[in-house]
């Protein structure tokens, strides 16, 4: 293949392994300059590691990297600065106590005589790598007082005023509200416009197809296919992602909602400021009710107050049980474990800590909790053949791929690990009111699909069911109703347009109802302002 | 290979054993003693004769009661450094039916007697543990200072209230002659081993397999290693830490049974010798594992018997050495997680290069 200038970045059967484990095995592929490049894959697929080895961040075990035409051996991440690389992480590297001239200065200061730092210069230098006014922001303001969208748009200055031209952004839309993901990519296109080239690591297809110029899909740590967006549909680039066809999800039947088995009325949780506001809402039997929201908005609240953990005012209704707003830990725990045998499952937003044992067996894991309904125990010693017996079976309904039972559950992959949380909390117990809180966070495709069919299962079976995810179409997919948390207060209300077509919701307006009602000063409100205009 | 690579753990702290030996031997070499003669002072001290054995498994003895008391602890995720205090207290409780009831027989005196300790212990963990709970107060804080309080109440049970008028000691009364626990001589030799070492052998046992077969057990270690996790199933983790610290501190009250029951026949101050102390390093070097606490307790046991010979038996050093040792096994084994991740790296680069 004749590499010419326009190729930013070739990569050549490179690979990456760690001890035994292939990370990245012999992936070839040809990044023309000037666009932006979607680096798909479930996860574990070795997209990350890819573009850390193109950034110098790994040393490569095999092949090699061109960057524009010349052969690259990175000694460290500041080389491939040099050479006009830059990555955004998924974290954001910023001194939240700096203003933003001061973060985008941070390492390579202007100064003036003496060591003496020159802010005017710098801004300077800056606007003029600007492509438009889009990206510019009130360079001295606290970062502290950004939103998240904007501390990104920081991170990209970053970026700009170190002068790359090639841009690597790893899941930059995960925080992100709908507005502001447009927003973000109106930018990547005015960088793209000015010749740079952007890669972005993603597994959301949606922005794919309509952002993004090209695709490029890892599986296993292999290049599996690749393409020119809009040559290619979509369920071409999913078949490429997960090695087989999707199988399409079981049709909605008729919403028919019955008893409220979970309701808030005018709850509110305070710490230093309010974390929930008056919120009001109840979910019935046989109905999905999602709550979306920018992470942080509230949603661990709502779980942790329906479970007691925390203090409230206002009237919590679990299953019939009146929740106390603030009672001792020990009535708490009891108060938990009889809602969890009436029928309350829960899966929780961080499986590691919170619906898991990490360093404990597959088979302790799959029982934990469920142990007091199911005979687990007698008389105080352990049933070891009935637990086995017990927890074989979920695990096989839930089709977890395991070693042995013996095995610590930490060495399953994310997907594993989740489909076992939901075999023990829906067949552990019969499922009358079900929370779960991010059901399908690193989860990968096919895993995904079986959860929502257990979910809709659940629904059909009459259960009431409570999802909360900052993954829009997930609720989108799911859910009967949809309403918005933002800041704590409920922000707006959704109905699915007809009683049986999947996804009818206004997705517009949710966005809006998830960035509209933060407490925001006068300046805040202003600089918001601008930023919606501009998107 | 297999078997190695499963069990590293143990043989990582096997090795860390023999790192602390090596290493003492080492130094009374820099001191110019010979290792060789310190090595078999030491091994002919603790197991050269049935009376030695003997004595290395009475000193082991509270050693097994505190590193299982520690250990049972650390299962919940709690740092309990008060067994010290919480053996002491026992052994007064103890002494204090001893005296009280003196007339009883054995058969409802040893009971008795193991019950007060293990209730008096239990107590002091108990408060420890309500500290924690109701008032924050870190357990390692708060058993620490215990131990002070605990000295407190001892003393003012030795000196004052049981104290021996006729005694030059600070010592109590003596127990009356059914709370004497037996001599065990099934090994023969003279030394004032008693059956105390076959109840912390059962102790052992038992709490083997409540950890490992009861549903007690289970929630213990549950709510040590997935608080969260168990918080969210209906488990209450201050019911679980109030329990786990006061059985802790009811198995570290069992420790005194063979020092005041079996040998002294009654309570001196200071009787516990720092066993409440040795018992954490027994707990770690034994892996918070029953079995491996009854070994490391017999190693310590034995340590403390071999090291009285030194004084004796070389020119250049002392007893004192056998703390050193101890404290470079410690040491060792706190750098476990290291070695053993460095050892595991190791051997997975040597399988993968044998294929």
């Amino acid at each position: 293949m004749i590499s010419g200038p326009t190729e930013a970045v070739e990569f050549i059967g490179i690979g990456k392994s760690f001890g035994s484990c292939r990370a990245v095995d012999h992936v070839t592929g040809n990044f023309s300059a000037g666009r932006i490049h979607a680096i798909l894959g479930e996860n574990g697929a070795g997209k990350s590691t890819l573009m850390k080895l193109l950034f110098g961040l790994y040393g490569p075990t095999e092949g090699k990297i061109r960057v524009k035409g010349t052969e690259r051996h990175w000694r460290s991440p500041a080389d491939s600065m040099d050479a006009g690389l830059g990555m955004v992480q998924q974290h954001f590297t910023l001194v939240e106590s700096l203003s933003v001239i001061d973060n985008i200065m941070l390492g390579a200061e202007a100064c003036s005589a003496f060591g003496v730092l020159d802010r005017e210069r710098a801004i300077q230098l800056l606007e003029a790598e600007l492509p438009s006014a889009d990206l510019s922001l009130d360079w001295n303001r606290q970062v502290s007082d950004l939103s998240v969208g904007e501390k990104q748009k920081v991170e990209i200055l970053k970026l700009i005023a170190r002068k790359a031209d090639i841009l690597v952004l790893d899941e930059p839309t995960a925080v992100l509200a709908p507005q502001e993901i447009s927003g973000l990519f109106s930018i990547l296109k005015e960088l793209k416009k000015q010749g740079r080239t952007v890669f972005v690591i993603t597994h959301k297809l949606g922005e794919v197809f309509e952002h993004c110029d090209t695709w490029f899909v890892l599986r296993a740590g292999r290049s599996i296919a690749s393409g020119e967006v809009h040559q290619t549909k979509v369920e071409d680039v999913v078949r490429a992602m997960v090695g087989t066809n999707l199988p399409p999800l079981s049709d909605l039947s008729k919403r028919n909602p019955g008893e409220a088995r979970l309701k808030f009325e005018n709850v509110s949780v305070k710490k230093t400021s309010h974390v929930l506001n008056n919120l009001s809402f109840e979910v019935r039997s046989g109905e999905i009710v999602g709550i979306a929201g920018i992470d942080g908005s509230g949603q661990a609240e709502v779980v942790a107050a329906s479970l007691g953990l925390v203090s409230f005012s206002g009237e919590i209704t679990v299953l019939g049980d009146v929740i106390p707003g603030s009672q001792s830990s020990d009535a708490a725990a009891k108060r938990i474990e009889r809602l969890r045998n009436a029928g309350l499952a829960l899966v929780s937003e961080d499986r590691h800590t919170q619906s898991l044992w990490m360093n404990e067996s597959v088979q302790l894991n799959t029982g934990l909790g469920v142990d007091s309904t199911k005979s687990f125990f007698k008389n105080g010693l352990l049933q070891s053949k009935v637990w086995t017996t017990a927890v074989s079976n979920w695990l096989k309904s839930f089709d977890v791929r395991f070693p042995s039972l013996e095995i610590s559950v930490d060495r399953l992959s994310g997907g594993n690990q989740q489909k076992l949380i939901f075999a023990r909390e829906l067949l552990g117990r019969t499922p009358r009111l079900i929370v779960v809180h991010q059901p399908t966070r690193g989860v990968d495709f096919l895993s995904i699909r079986l959860i929502y069919e257990r979910l809709l299962e659940a629904r059909e079976g009459g259960a009431a069911i409570l999802v909360i995810s900052s993954e829009l179409d997930e609720l989108m997919t799911l859910s009967d109703r949809i309403f918005v948390l933002c800041a704590g207060r409920k922000t707006g209300e959704f109905i699915r347009a007809t009683d049986t077509a999947r996804g009818a919701f206004d997705r517009t307006a949710i966005g809006a109802a998830m960035t509209s009602a933060s407490p925001m000063t006068a300046s805040e409100q202003s600089s918001r302002k601008q930023t919606e205009v501009s998107l | 290979m297999n078997f190695v690579t499963k069990n590293i753990s143990w043989f990582v702290t096997l090795g860390a054993v023999l790192l602390g030996f090596s290493a003492a031997l080492l130094l009374a070499a820099v001191l110019g003693e010979s290792p060789s003669l310190v090595a078999t002072v030491l091994i002919r001290g603790a197991v050269g004769s049935a009376t030695s054995l003997g004595y290395s498994l009475y000193y082991a003895t509270p050693l097994i009661f505190t590193g299982l008391a520690v250990s049972w602890a650390l299962k919940a995720g709690l740092f309990n450094i008060g067994a010290e205090g919480q053996m002491t207290l026992g052994g007064v409780a103890m002494a204090a039916v001893g005296i009280l009831a003196s007339g009883l027989p054995a058969a409802v005196a040893w009971p008795l007697a193991l019950f007060a300790g293990f209730g008096a212990g239990a107590s002091a963990g108990w408060i420890v543990a309500w500290f924690k709970v109701r008032r924050g107060v870190h357990e390692v804080l708060g058993s620490i200072l215990m131990n002070f309080v605990s000295y407190g109440i001892a003393g003012l049970f030795i000196l004052n209230i049981f104290r021996n008028p006729s005694s030059q000691n600070p010592e109590t009364l003596p127990i009356g002659p059914g709370f004497e626990l037996s001599q065990l001589s099934l090994i023969g030799g003279t030394s004032p081993l008693n059956v105390a070492f076959v109840f912390a052998l059962v102790f052992a046992a038992v709490a083997d397999f409540v950890i490992r077969r009861t549903r007690l057990g289970m929630n213990l270690r549950w709510s040590g290693g997935a608080p969260e996790f168990a918080r969210r199933s209906g488990l209450s983790i201050d019911r679980e830490t109030m329990r786990a610290l006061a059985i802790s501190g009811g198995l570290a009250g069992l420790a005194g049974a063979s020092v005041v029951l079996g040998y002294m026949h009654k309570a001196r101050e200071g009787f516990s010798a720092g066993a409440g102390f040795i018992g954490i390093a027994v707990a770690l070097l034994g892996r918070g594992n029953p079995w491996g606490v009854i070994v490391a307790a017999l190693l310590f046991g034995g340590l403390q018997k071999g090291s009285l010979d030194l004084d004796i038996d070389t020119d250049k050093i002392s007893r004192d050495l056998a703390g050193v040792i101890q404290a470079l096994i410690v040491m060792a084994v706190a750098a476990r997680p290291v070695i053993e991740a460095g050892l595991r790296t190791w051997l997975e680069r040597r399988k993968r290069e044998a294929t």
